[in-house]
């Protein structure tokens, strides 16, 4: 029977050591399954809203631009986080990458998106006259960006 | 010397924390810690390869070559999906229904690449 689970010193650290199975924890050949020497992203915080729209028009063109705000509980640092959008015409689609245009979708592009304290800022844009509907939608994870 | 794995009942709550050197376990804010017991890590649920035909020239434009892949659920939040083909190139990008986990892959080369696509799952 392979020992899988360690809890204590290895590799010179402290923490919960998990193999794969099949591979002794203590003379790994894989990668381990879980190894706290390494952070994992960690969930602190998340959010879906419709933003409300406003039209641009500038010279011979007529777009789209939605902007929000959002609260989180504070963390006393900048978090990271990740941040997408979701069509609401039509069913819920979301695109990957965001951002990027692809033939015959209109996603939102121009993502101006600001976190201080426990607020984040986004401002976004949509290129399509037929003018459908976003949610925006956050996640803030409680690992330190700065 | 800092205590940094704790297992068991703390003060009647229950811990299973290692933090970070020169973090206590007990007491080291979540940026400290590398695993707590409440943590909800972004878990890689669904991952695939699937072959995606090329493009094909339109004037001075591509319209996309493309493949739809079931990911075998409906999303109520979305996942992070991470699209890439076989040569490490950002030329495909996809797009996701939640409501019946259709993936969308398309391909704006003209020739068809092999995509993996990886699924995170939130929650």
């Amino acid at each position: 029977m392979t020992n899988r689970l360690r809890i204590g010193h290895l590799f010179g650290q402290p923490g919960f050591y998990i193999s794969q199975p099949g591979d002794d924890v203590n003379a790994p050949t894989q990668a381990l399954a879980l190894d706290t020497r390494y952070e994992t992203m960690d969930i602190h915080h998340y959010g879906r809203r419709r933003y409300n729209r406003q039209v641009i028009s500038s010279l011979n063109t007529t777009f789209f631009t939605s902007f929000g705000e959002e609260e989180f509980p504070a963390l006393g640092y900048e978090p990271m986080y990740m941040f997408t959008t979701v069509r609401v015409s039509d069913g819920n689609w979301v695109r990957y990458p965001l951002g990027i245009y692809s033939t015959g979708t209109a996603f939102p592009q121009n993502f101006i998106f600001e976190l201080r304290g426990n607020r984040i800022w986004t401002t976004f844009e949509i290129l399509n006259t037929s003018a459908p509907v976003y949610d925006f939608v956050y996640v803030i994870f409680k690992n330190r960006w700065v | 010397m800092a205590d940094r794995v704790v297992v068991g009942d703390v003060g009647g709550g229950f811990m299973l924390r290692v933090s970070k050197p020169g973090y206590n376990a007990y007491s080291a804010p979540p940026e400290g810690l590398t695993f707590h017991e409440n943590m909800r890590p972004l878990v890689p649920a669904i991952t695939g390869y699937v072959w995606v035909p090329g493009g094909t020239p339109n004037g001075d434009n591509i319209t996309s070559g493309q493949v739809t892949v079931g990911l075998g659920m409906g999303f109520s939040f979305p996942p992070k999906v991470l699209v890439r083909n076989s040569a490490n190139r950002i030329s495909v990008a996809a797009h996701l229904n939640m409501d019946n986990g259709q993936l969308t892959i398309f391909n704006d080369t003209p020739a068809a690449v092999l995509a993996r696509y990886f699924v995170f799952m939130p929650f």
